[in-house]
């Protein structure tokens, strides 16, 4: 057991010291890899925290229905019950002229705005949250116009342009990810097949060799899935360091924007789950990729051809 | 006791490489394979080391027939026996020492016994001072003997050496036989092909002589057995 682990090791710290021989030197294929893959990769993460941070703007988005001066309490709170029944609609709030008034105050601090002023100038309005469910553009319009429709509704105030304008951008950029993850991903997936077959071929005396001394497929397979496994981590250490070093450079640019919403969310957070599953994938496609080109050049030497 | 009954080696080009051959080696001898260039000792060697198997016959190794084993059996049966072949390569990005090593890892031993081994076997094919060098410094056959040290370094039962003295000079081809007929009477079947006649000129081991891939004939020791 203990002379299997020490094996094992050897093995492991020969595959690590192989990578600085030529032809094996490849680190300028590892980090060519890393760069491929960090676009898409960066991308999809961009993506992601513009999608988290689209939906946690878009909880913020409010309708302000004012209903017209002389509309009675009962009749504004049956208007408030119309338009909470709206299946567009989350909840909403009656907000009375003097509640409105003193809005107006503690936002815009003029406290003695009424000493100057005969009566209070703000209507009953009904302030309601749309739900998420209904967040595009068009949607907004039909409810709009909806609200418009209803009786003492004189005006109707919804600043969507912004959400669109983000929706878009998250829009843009996701398909933008999603455009280049394919051809990206693929041109990785066709460099990890290189090196292994550049490592295989690189190694065919001692595949050879091993084989026909009677080396079991374990054994032979060994060295060639810690090469894999090496450089499946290295790809993987130089690609998060390159996506988290642009994330984190944007990060503050991010936090600003978050800020102007006062929304209380951290900026970037490091998506694990999604790392996670980049480094299983990239593992996956290395170990199968070499252990197929070994197991093809198995066939071809574990039996001599003399003529 | 090696037991080869009716083989034939046909290759897909359609030449013969053994042709109906039956024959008997005794355990714990060295015999002498011979003949000329294509009469069929590589493929005689090549056919008892199992790197390829017969097109007819059978072939049977102790109580083993070769046709029966299966992959894992047939890695086995290979560990088991001491090859030298100039097909097998070195690995040049090793030196001497890990090259000779090879056979040790498949058994996980420490380091140290490993060590030792390859250091007693470098001995014997007299390359110890050499054990550190990488195979560039050596000779084509100081580069030979490092394959004989690979090949015996497990101590197996069984031996086959194909052509292991060609490029080396008469006294370096003594000394690699004289490594062979020691371990030929330690419990060990030694087959070694040759063209070199002086190897077998005491008539001290059975030799057998192929010609055009059938058997000329088996001296003492070695018989030639009639197949059915």
């Amino acid at each position: 057991m203990g002379n299997s682990l020490e094996h094992k090791t050897r093995i492991f710290v020969q595959c690590l010291n192989s990578l600085r021989k030529p032809p094996l030197k490849i680190w300028h294929s590892i980090l060519l890899s890393a760069l491929i893959l960090s676009m898409p990769v960066g991308l999809y993460m961009m993506g992601t925290t513009l999608e988290y941070f689209s939906f946690l703007v878009k909880q913020q988005p409010e309708i302000t229905a004012f209903l017209s001066e002389d509309v009675e309490h009962n009749s504004a709170v049956l208007m408030q019950q119309k338009i909470q029944e709206m299946e567009e609609i989350e909840s909403s709030q009656f907000i009375s002229a003097e509640q409105a008034l003193k809005e107006f105050e503690e936002l815009t601090g003029l406290y003695s705005v009424m000493n100057y002023l005969q009566e209070n100038p703000f209507p009953i309005s009904i302030r309601a949250q749309v739900s998420a469910a209904y967040i595009n553009p068009q949607d907004y319009e039909t409810l709009l116009s909806q609200i418009q429709r209803l009786e003492y509704v004189d005006l109707v105030q919804f600043d969507y342009e912004w959400a669109a304008k983000l929706s878009s951008l998250r829009n843009v950029v996701e398909n933008f990810g999603k455009a280049v993850f394919i051809p990206f991903s693929l041109v990785v997936f066709f460099l990890i097949i290189s090196m292994s077959r550049r490592h295989v071929f690189f190694s065919l005396d001692e595949i050879k060799l091993l084989s026909l001394i009677g080396a079991s497929r374990r054994f032979i397979y060994r060295p060639f899935i810690y090469t894999a496994f090496i450089q499946s981590f290295l790809i993987f250490i130089l690609t998060f360091v390159i996506v988290e070093s642009s994330l984190a450079y944007s990060a503050q640019s991010v936090s600003d924007l978050i800020s102007l919403y006062q929304i209380d969310s951290p900026a970037t957070a490091t998506q694990w789950k999604a790392w996670g599953i980049i480094f299983s994938a990239l593992l996956l496609i290395h170990i199968i990729s070499v252990r197929l080109t070994v197991a093809l050049q198995l066939r071809k030497l574990e039996f001599v051809k003399h003529a | 006791m090696i037991r080869l009954l009716n083989v034939s080696k046909q290759y897909s080009n359609g030449q013969f490489g053994l042709r109906n051959v039956s024959l008997e080696i005794p355990a714990n001898t060295l015999v002498f394979i011979t003949g000329p260039t294509g009469a069929g000792k590589t493929t005689f060697a090549t056919l008892l080391a199992l790197w390829q198997k017969p097109t007819e016959g059978q072939i049977i190794v102790g109580d083993t027939d070769l046709a029966e084993l299966s992959r894992r059996q047939i890695s086995r049966y290979r560990r088991s026996i001491g090859i030298y072949s100039p097909d097998l390569p070195l690995l040049n990005d090793r030196n001497v020492g890990d090259n000779v090593a090879v056979p040790l890892l498949f058994d996980s031993l420490a380091r140290s016994k490993i060590n030792s081994r390859v250091a007693n076997t470098l001995d014997m094919v007299g390359l110890r001072s050499k054990h550190e060098f990488s195979l560039a410094q050596l000779t084509d056959a100081e580069q030979q003997r490092v394959k004989i040290a690979r090949a015996i370094v497990l101590r197996p039962p069984f031996i086959i050496a194909d052509e292991p003295t060609a490029n080396m000079d008469n006294m370096l081809g003594t000394n690699v036989m004289t490594i062979f007929k020691r371990f030929a009477g330690r419990n060990t079947t030694v087959v070694v092909t040759t063209h070199n006649r002086s190897h077998f000129s005491d008539r001290r081991h059975p030799v057998i002589e192929f010609r055009q891939g059938q058997l000329l004939n088996a001296s003492q020791g070695a018989v030639e057995s009639h197949g059915k």
